[in-house]
């Protein structure tokens, strides 16, 4: 593929798109999101630090929770706690990936922007438990959950570090990229449309970085890292699809439960499937990736599956 | 009605997520991976450059008065050195006696130590190479991560 050619934006284009998406961030409007959840130690003076650095105002007594019913208001809080434990579950994950980069010798930018993916995350899980109080009216933590990124001792780190890029940022944080874009598009209540910007103006950058150090792997270990990553494609894409297809927690997607962020599970399923299409697999392919039957395994039949 | 509700839903499904696919691309692969050079070719080496090591001389671009300040603090340096070269040396001499002693008892030291850790070495790695890795995962498949919608 042409990169330059007039397939492609421009420059400009590019950074005008992202300019436009990221909310202002730094110290204006900041406060704490979910202070019932920090240690009570002087540690919370420093979080609130690292935290304001990238906060983006967030208008939480403008929520319309109110207007809805009991069983949408319970809809939305399972959604919003089950967003809570994914993105806490990031942390660990981002962490585990850190240690394969290291590992790797990657450039030092790409392990400090995967470092600082592992803070966003933190910061996105606070907001993400706050939502669900917003709708519940309790203050309840994240079930535990630990990173199961896979280990295969027997490759080289570069590879390990490849796989894992490819599974956590190429295809996942992509993926997030894209729902959450289309998700917002659908969002009128102020206070979840701003979350949901603020966590997807992140979530670009975290995808962004394993698209860059794709393509720093392939120019430093060659044939070899493009053998490594076609045989991880698959995996990468399955991972992210068994999101997809999880069950959801029990009650209707009604019309003012969508205006608070919520998509149905076919919708989700197309978006994917527009993804795998449209921005995955052309990446991949751009980078010299072959893409196996990626397209199929994602057509239209399994975009209307559900 | 209800075959306009169908197109509807028909038109909807078919463009649903298009145009954050079509950012998404700009913004994250696009400007990702492809926005530097163009990708020459597997195995390329990654840019180095080579920078020589920056001295006194090199850095220094004295103007003309700083030349003459140079000058003039310059006979005042000989004349102290040459006043504290002498403390210098004396001093150099009984240290150089002090040290010679402890490197000897040091490298007795240490040979002892050596011997110690090779013997414990071979034995962690023998341990090591029949244990995991302890950050784990092993063969199992990937759960999965992302953000989850619905």
């Amino acid at each position: 593929m042409n990169v330059e050619g007039d397939d492609g934006p421009s420059q400009r284009d590019t950074v005008d798109d992202e300019s436009r998406d990221e909310p202002k961030r730094g110290d204006d409007g900041y406060e704490p999101t979910s202070p019932w959840w920090l240690s009570g130690t002087p540690l919370e003076a420093e979080h609130h630090r690292l935290m304001r650095r990238r906060a983006t105002p967030i208008p939480w007594q403008a929520t319309t929770a109110g207007t809805l019913t009991d069983a949408e208001r319970k809809r939305l809080a399972g959604t919003w706690m089950r967003r809570s434990e994914a993105e806490y579950l990031a942390v660990s994950t981002f962490s585990v990936l850190a240690i394969d980069l290291v590992a790797a010798m990657a450039p030092a930018d790409v392990i400090s922007l995967c470092l600082r993916a592992g803070i966003d995350e933190v910061r996105h899980a606070e907001m993400c438990v706050r939502m669900a109080q917003i709708y519940s009216g309790e203050q309840n933590l994240p079930v535990p959950g630990m990173s199961s990124l896979p280990d295969d001792p027997s490759r080289p780190k570069l590879h390990q570090a490849l796989a894992n890029t490819m599974l956590v940022s190429c295809v996942s944080e992509t993926y997030a990229t894209t729902v959450l874009s289309a998700t917002r598009d659908l969002t009128t209540d102020p206070t979840a449309q701003a979350v949901l910007t603020a966590i997807y103006s992140d979530e670009v950058m975290h995808a962004r970085l394993g698209w860059s150090y794709l393509r720093h792997a392939i120019e430093v270990g060659g044939q070899g890292v493009i053998d490594a990553a076609a045989e991880m494609l698959p995996r990468a894409l399955r991972g992210v699809a068994n999101v997809v297809e999880r069950e959801r927690p029990e009650g209707e997607v009604t019309e003012a439960v969508r205006a608070h962020g919520l998509m149905t599970p076919a919708e989700e399923r197309v978006i994917y499937a527009t993804c795998v299409r449209e921005v995955l697999v052309p990446g991949f392919q751009a980078l010299g990736i072959p893409v196996g039957s990626a397209l199929e395994d994602y057509g239209d039949a399994w975009a209307h599956a559900a | 009605m209800a075959k306009h509700r169908d197109l509807a839903r028909e038109l909807y499904a078919s463009s649903l997520g298009r145009k954050s696919a079509s950012t998404i691309w700009r913004t994250v692969v696009f400007a990702g991976a492809m926005l530097a050079a163009p990708l020459t070719g597997c195995g390329g080496s990654p840019k180095k450059t080579t920078t020589q090591p920056m001295t006194g001389g090199d850095a220094a671009q004295p103007s003309d008065q700083a030349a003459q300040d140079k000058a003039a603090a310059d006979k005042a340096a000989e004349e102290k050195a040459a006043a504290d070269k002498a403390a210098a040396e004396q001093a150099a001499a009984a240290a150089e006696a002090e040290k010679a002693a402890a490197d000897q008892k040091a490298q007795e030291e240490a040979e002892a130590k050596a011997k110690e850790e090779a013997d414990a070495k071979a034995k962690a790695d023998a341990d090591a190479a029949a244990k995991k890795r302890p950050r784990g995962g092993g063969t199992a498949r990937p759960k999965g991560r992302g953000f989850v919608l619905a």
